[in-house]
């Protein structure tokens, strides 16, 4: 159980980050992604798609026009509008995340991103 | 005031753990290596001051952990997972 003061410390840091204009846009973007139709469209021609590949795949018959469907599917899903946003949102607030992390190191004198993330698989 | 024979003791485990994993990369480690770092660990662990300082130590990750996980279930994602330098694997 963390201490009552660091917890108050901890909701006044996570209102600022929540309203923060960075974490505002990545949220709205990430809602668009999720509800749009077409990109819904996409990504679920696309999974379909990679599972039937797959076990074309194990048994050597994929042809190149299948390899050129998919990877065009994919280009463009990457280079959707909503997709672009909901990309550079997502950027632009992992910056701000690890700017915040930095202040908070610069103040402890140790990372606490690193001492604090869950272990990383490999 | 430090303690300087904890340093010390310290400092001769880490050597000890270095070397041995340097060796265990050419497949060099002796069981007689592995054997040194073991008994120096065992030492570091029933030395009082270094035994306090990893308890310490212990205690502080685990409360930066629950820490997060309390930021992190508010923002709906994990904030140190997020910002953590990135670093290979293995």
């Amino acid at each position: 159980m963390i201490d009552i003061r660091l917890q108050l410390a901890a909701e006044e840091f996570i209102g600022c980050v929540t309203s923060s204009e960075a974490v505002k846009e990545f949220q709205n973007a990430e809602r668009a992604f999720r509800s749009d139709p077409e990109i819904t469209r996409i990504r679920t021609d696309y999974v379909s798609l990679a599972q039937e590949y797959q076990k074309k795949q194990s048994s050597g018959g994929l042809t190149q026009e299948e390899i050129n469907r998919i990877r065009m599917l994919q280009a463009t899903l990457n280079k959707h509008p909503i997709t672009v946003r909901y990309a550079q949102s997502r950027q632009t607030m992992n910056m701000m995340l690890r700017d915040c992390n930095a202040a908070i190191n610069e103040v402890l004198g140790f990372d606490f991103a690193a001492t604090a993330a869950p272990a990383s698989r490999c | 005031m430090p303690d300087q024979e904890a340093r010390r003791l310290l400092s001769k485990f880490q050597e000890a753990q270095q070397t041995v994993q340097m060796a265990q990369g050419w497949c060099g480690a002796s069981d007689e290596d592995f054997k040194r770092v073991e008994q120096l660990r065992e030492q570091l662990f029933s030395h009082p001051t270094l035994k306090d300082y990893f308890q310490a130590q212990d205690d502080l990750v685990s409360m930066l952990k629950e820490l997060n996980v309390f930021i992190s279930e508010k923002l709906g994602f994990d904030l140190a997972g997020l910002t953590r330098p990135a670093g290979g694997c293995c």
